[in-house]
């Protein structure tokens, strides 16, 4: 995401937490589901999460569990049959069953790799906005070297030098990944310094500490949630990138990208091996970019209640 | 060589025949029925892009180890023989390649070769290409030390004395001896080799492909045949899936090392698939340096838990068996028909990791080169799951792969196939043998069988010296024993009938061409 495309800030979101404000807001019951269209943008997240969570109930296949005789089965509309219903892979493993796995999997890889980022790209960013200075140029000269260099040459660099493995790549997706945080928080800590709360809480001998914790993260928080939504989606698309490269994890490891790399080796006699994985990379990312949109959506309404 | 070559009328054919019949309504019936003469199918094709797996990287002919670089090698240069499709070592640059005691090889070169600088080939290039071998860095240098000189009698005439008996000499010459002109040095071996071969050396980028040129004076009847091509291009493209593509839009004419499920991929463009039974042996080689792999009984185990045939078929080819040691089929030395295989038994092979005190089974690694080979080392590493052996599989980059051989921190277990393996003195001496540079692998017996067949002249005695050093290998396996491995291209309908080497090398030459 470039600056451009960054969430700004309403300055009617701008506001202090203050219980008065609160007790204000007008009730929100005609907002709570009341149209089966506001639920549409997330049908593509639901039936991803589906997949990946009920895998289990799906299907009672193994994933690990290879046949050899019955490898590259197609589809059961294509020829298949109920027992493999998204047909099997190059050793005969059902393709759902692994599919779901290799999504549970890409997920929390993706959780995990996205709030690491945006733990530490929050607390740079908001350090950054709030402290200023020489503080705030540091970390911004920090910032632009970091997105000089390519995500994928620091996963070459990382697997070449440390190897494969989960706390690896989470590494390599949290060096990626923190960047897009801390920029936008930053922008939007800049704007909420010149707030009027904010210099009320330091006119009344707050320290920094208090307002980031009592003021600035409050007030960030629809922000860093919607970044939070889209940066999964990022990560699992980093994350597919690199497995498919052989940068990410082991062969062994099931994720959405070694599907689709095991399934780009027989494209050309078995479509639906690379067909489906790639599938579940594209419900991913439009289902949570579709959840961030929904999101931003909603604080519209509340500002829009709020007047 | 058994070629199965898969023929159907394609849609490339099908639009190739619209096009020439709107060319012949266009042009006249009388330019159409007039054909192609026979002397101009005899003549080179302009030219011929073949898809490699890999980059070559080394064109030192010493230094060459992968059938990528001798590929290269030997379109540019001539060894003194050559392996027939049989695996029988055939004279080549040589007229005549003779021994009486297998201490004396008495050679007579062909008269009228020349090297592509225009010089004459004489003995001197035998001593020379000999001498370079000797002093190279090359991993095989040591084999060439039995040759203690070389005489030159005449331009033609020259005898290869050895220090001691080297029946399997030739198998060697003729994969790195090749003649090397007065001209050469180590840097021109790498950025301009000059060599007597039907191509030329042309142009190199790194990464990409490399070109070489028809030589319009290898006229002399070479058994190697006549270029195929004014101009042969290797691209080097290691993903399968793109080699496939580019044979199906026609910007490969021969795509090399398909795996057994882009067969329907190659058919449904309209290409043809070329299976060439090469004479290759796949293994997973088992370092018995470390424990548990330096008990025998473990070993056995690990070859009773692999049900291998179930995989040869799956995925190397309906043709592939089940291998009873190292030695691919009939065509080998040293090859026992009577000899079984290792049966698939997971049974027993608990019961034999318990008797040697694993009753639980225990952890391991498996090394494999590239990942589209991964798939094998997945298949056989689910069986060893089965029984109980917990296997990491580490895919490793191909330079790093072969470095690590001897290395006693690589992973015990590496999946792995040696071509070609007409004699299998090369492969036995460097992977088997206790002092071997590729060995982790000691066993006293198999030492003493190894050195006894490697002096022995007699080729039936050879051969039975190494049917007994197969059985050993049974008994104290080195290995798990996997299958006969083939080599599968891809080709244009025009190259149907193109025969492929026995030895995997893709030298485009046809002995059919004058």
């Amino acid at each position: 995401m470039q600056p451009d495309d960054a969430i700004r800030l309403d300055p009617t979101v701008a506001r202090a937490p203050s219980d008065a404000h609160r007790e204000t807001r007008p009730p929100r019951t005609r907002l709570r589901f009341s149209s089966v269209l506001n639920l549409l943008p997330l049908v593509p997240l639901a039936l991803f999460l589906v997949i990946a969570l009920a895998g289990p109930y799906l299907t009672p296949a193994d994933p690990e569990q290879q046949n050899l005789l019955r490898r590259l089965q197609p589809p059961v509309w294509a020829g298949g049959t109920w027992s493999h219903p998204l047909g099997t892979d190059g050793l005969g493993r059902d393709l759902l069953a692994r599919l779901a796995i290799g999504a549970r999997f890409s997920l929390f890889i993706g959780m995990i790799a996205a709030i690491n980022a945006g733990l530490v790209g929050v607390l740079l960013g908001a350090f950054a906005g709030l402290a200023g200075g020489w503080t705030d140029r540091i970390i911004t000269s920090f910032v632009t070297v970091s997105m000089a260099i390519p995500g994928i040459v620091i996963g070459i660099v990382i697997t070449a030098t440390l190897g494969q493995g989960l706390l690896n790549l989470v590494v390599i997706l949290l060096l990626g990944g923190w960047i897009i945080y801390a920029r936008i928080v930053r922008l939007q800590a800049l704007a909420l310094r010149q707030s009027e709360f904010v210099e009320a809480a330091y006119s009344l001998g707050a320290g920094k500490y208090h307002v980031l914790r009592r003021h600035m993260l409050p007030n960030l928080a629809p922000t860093i949630l919607v970044l939070f939504a889209q940066g999964i989606a990022a990560v699992m698309v980093f994350e597919a990138t690199l497995t498919y490269l052989g940068l990410g994890l082991s062969i062994e490891d099931v994720t959405l990208g070694s599907l689709v790399r095991e399934g780009q080796q027989v494209l050309f006699s078995a479509w639906w091996a690379g067909l489906f994985p790639g599938l579940m990379i594209a419900l991913a990312i439009v289902g949570f970019n579709f959840l961030a949109d929904w999101i931003q959506a909603r604080m519209r309404i509340d500002r829009i209640s709020d007047v | 060589m058994n070629n199965r070559q898969v023929n159907k009328i394609s849609r490339r054919a099908v639009l190739q025949g619209s096009g020439l019949a709107l060319a012949g309504s266009i042009i006249g019936w009388d330019i159409l029925t007039t054909g192609v003469s026979a002397q101009e199918m005899d003549q080179p094709r302009d030219r011929i892009v073949v898809d490699l797996d890999g980059d070559v990287n080394v064109f030192d002919p010493a230094q060459t180890y992968t059938t990528r670089g001798w590929s290269i090698v030997h379109s540019i240069y001539d060894a003194l023989v050559d392996f027939g499709p049989d695996g029988s070592i055939v004279p080549l640059a040589a007229e005549s390649f003779s021994t009486e005691d297998a201490v004396t090889f008495d050679v007579r070169l062909r008269a009228g070769m020349t090297f592509h600088d225009g010089t004459p080939v004489t003995t001197a290039a035998i001593t020379r290409s000999i001498e370079h071998m000797r002093v190279s860095e090359s991993q095989v240098a040591d084999l060439i030390q039995v040759v203690d000189r070389v005489d030159e009698i005449d331009d033609l005439h020259a005898r290869i004395v050895c220090s001691v008996q080297a029946a399997w000499l030739p198998s060697q010459l003729a994969v790195w001896q090749v003649l090397l002109p007065e001209s050469f040095t180590l840097d021109s071996l790498e950025s301009s080799p000059v060599g007597s071969g039907p191509y030329r050396w042309g142009t190199y980028e790194p990464g990409n492909q490399i070109v070489l040129e028809r030589n319009p004076d290898y006229t002399w009847g070479s058994p190697k045949g006549a270029a195929m091509a004014e101009e042969v291009v290797y691209r080097f493209v290691p993903e399968s899936a793109t080699r496939v593509a580019d044979l199906a839009t026609g910007q490969a004419d021969i795509i090399a090392r398909i795996p057994l499920e882009q067969e329907a991929g190659i058919e449904g463009s309209g290409g043809t698939v070329i299976v060439a039974e090469i004479l290759a042996t796949a293994f997973v080689r088992i370092a018995t340096d470390v424990a548990p792999f330096d008990d025998p009984l473990v070993r056995r185990a690990l070859n009773h838990a692999v049900d291998v045939q179930t995989i040869a078929t799956a995925l190397e080819a309906s043709t592939s068996h089940r291998l009873a040691s190292f030695y691919p089929d009939e065509r080998a030395m040293g090859f026992d028909p009577e000899l079984a295989p290792f049966a698939y038994d997971p049974d027993l092979a608990r019961e034999l990791l318990a008797e040697a005190g694993y009753p639980n089974g225990f952890s391991t690694s498996l090394e494999v080169s590239q990942a589209p080979r991964a798939i094998y080392a997945e298949a056989i590493s689910s069986y060893l799951e089965a029984v109980g052996i917990d296997v990491e599989i580490v895919v490793a980059e191909s330079g790093s792969f072969n470095a690590g051989w001897g290395d006693p921190e690589a992973p015990p277990l590496r999946y792995a196939s040696w071509r070609p393996m007409f004699d299998p003195n090369t492969f036995l001496s460097l992977v088997i043998a206790s002092k071997g540079f590729l060995s982790r692998y000691s066993n006293p017996d198999v030492d003493s069988l190894i050195t006894a067949a490697a002096s022995e002249p007699d080729t039936e005695a050879r051969n039975a010296v190494y049917q007994q050093l197969g059985r050993v290998l049974q008994d104290d396996p080195a290995a798990i024993y996997l299958w006969n491995a083939v080599t599968r291209y891809g080709v244009e309908p025009e190259l149907s009938d193109w025969e492929p080497r026995g030895d995997d090398y893709i030298v485009l030459t046809d002995t059919r061409r004058d």
